[in-house]
């Protein structure tokens, strides 16, 4: 059973009292809130996702909370406790969806070390993943949400989940994080997405969620082996354009954005290694989202292609 | 990653990956990751293996891996100036990439 096919008032009484799970890739999420942007959002964007028995082991027991007494009147604020732990400030209660999101993001980041954790968006065609590691503001989630909107499958925007043993990557699949001027720029390129309603003056500026396609959701516990790496860089008024790079300088990339290469030692080493070791690798400049995704999709050929 | 900073001393048994002319070496003292530009394969493995080196023994190791170093010497010195340099640089030589 899927979350959409959850009658309202069950949803809601769920979420309201012991907890809703779900399974976000090899994750199982057991959120509990009562705060209704959480649920509204959670609905519009998690209606394809599984639900799971409540009896079931959650990884993370999330819950997202509204402030009580004068705060319910005056400035009122959501907070993010995982377990018992509030690892965040509070945010104002027009926050609480994206507060669940950074916080599901933190969750994994802080304590999935079965993985290689790369900070990176990852795409799959052809069964083999595009990279896409970068620094926030490079645009990557911008262009994971074009790229699955032109029929790639979403693996994530943000956590890219290197198993360590055999190198495949898990995927998460979870709603693509959106800001500022991409939000028109994806409602232009793609006017039938869904997205949640955008949350102004966070610190990230103007915030919305797209929601991940169905078939992306459905295939989360499919593993792709790494195939490309590209350093993507929005670059106003240049045309999309690839450009080699070399392995070297594609796994120094990797290691500088991973949340946890530096914990795993020599195996994280060896790990990143043997992906780069199975990747083409590319800088690429964009700007144009119709230029760039024909660009990757026209482009990129698996190494044993043909 | 930790260490960013910090010199590696080449030494035996230090884990790398090789690509072309670039590599990947991993200190496990440090836990840095380092990138090493205009290296061969080969010149990396000696180096490894026997670093740190004299200037001259360097030269010397970098010849023994040429079958025919008169017949390509412009070559030859030019990509073992460039790599002494680089080397020199970053202090991971005993002696001043000069006088080539």
């Amino acid at each position: 059973m899927t979350l959409a096919a959850l009658d309202d008032a069950a949803f809601v009484a769920a979420l309201a009292s012991e907890g809703l799970s779900f399974r976000t890739g090899p994750f199982v999420c057991r959120l509990s809130t009562r705060a209704d942007r959480v649920s509204e959002s959670l609905k519009l964007l998690y209606g394809d996702f599984p639900v799971v028995p409540a009896a079931e082991f959650a990884d993370f027991p999330v819950q997202v909370r509204l402030g009580t007494g004068l705060r319910r009147w005056y400035r009122p604020q959501s907070h993010f406790i995982v377990a018992t732990q509030r690892p965040f400030l509070p945010l104002p209660a027009d926050q609480a969806f994206p507060l669940l999101e950074w916080g599901l993001n933190w969750c994994v980041s802080n304590h999935c070390h079965q993985y290689l954790m790369l900070h990176s968006a990852v795409v799959e065609r052809f069964g083999r993943a595009l990279i896409l590691p970068a620094p926030p503001g490079s645009g990557k989630s911008t262009l994971a949400a074009a790229l699955v909107l032109r029929g790639w499958r979403l693996l994530s925007d943000e956590l890219g989940l290197v198993r360590r043993e055999g190198g495949l990557i898990d995927s998460l699949a979870r709603p693509v994080s959106l800001k500022n001027s991409s939000l028109p720029a994806i409602r232009a390129f793609a006017p039938e997405s869904v997205m949640s309603t955008p949350v102004h003056d966070t610190s990230k500026g103007t915030v919305a969620h797209l929601k991940p396609p169905a078939d992306s959701v459905a295939r989360m516990l499919e593993p792709a082996r790494a195939g490309w790496i590209v350093l993507p860089r929005y670059t106003p008024g240049a045309s999309a354009a690839l450009e080699p790079l070399d392995r070297a300088e594609a796994f120094m990339a990797l290691a500088c954005n991973s949340f946890n290469y530096g914990l795993l030692g020599q195996e994280g080493f060896n790990l990143l290694a043997r992906v780069v070791d199975g990747c083409q690798c590319y800088r690429l400049r964009f700007d144009n989202l119709d230029q760039v995704t024909e660009l990757l999709s026209s482009q990129l050929e698996p190494m044993d292609a043909g | 990653m930790r260490a960013a900073q910090s010199v590696l001393i080449l030494r035996e048994g230090l884990p790398f990956r090789c690509w072309g002319e670039k590599a990947v070496v991993f200190d496990p003292d440090s836990g840095g990751t380092f990138l090493l530009e205009s290296v061969g394969a080969g010149a990396l493995e000696v180096l490894i293996a026997e670093a740190p080196l004299a200037v001259s023994e360097l030269e010397q190791r970098l010849l023994d891996m040429v079958e025919d170093p008169a017949e390509d010497a412009e070559s030859f010195r030019f990509q073992l100036q460039k790599t002494l340099d680089i080397f020199a640089s970053r202090g991971w030589i005993t002696a001043p990439a000069e006088g080539l």
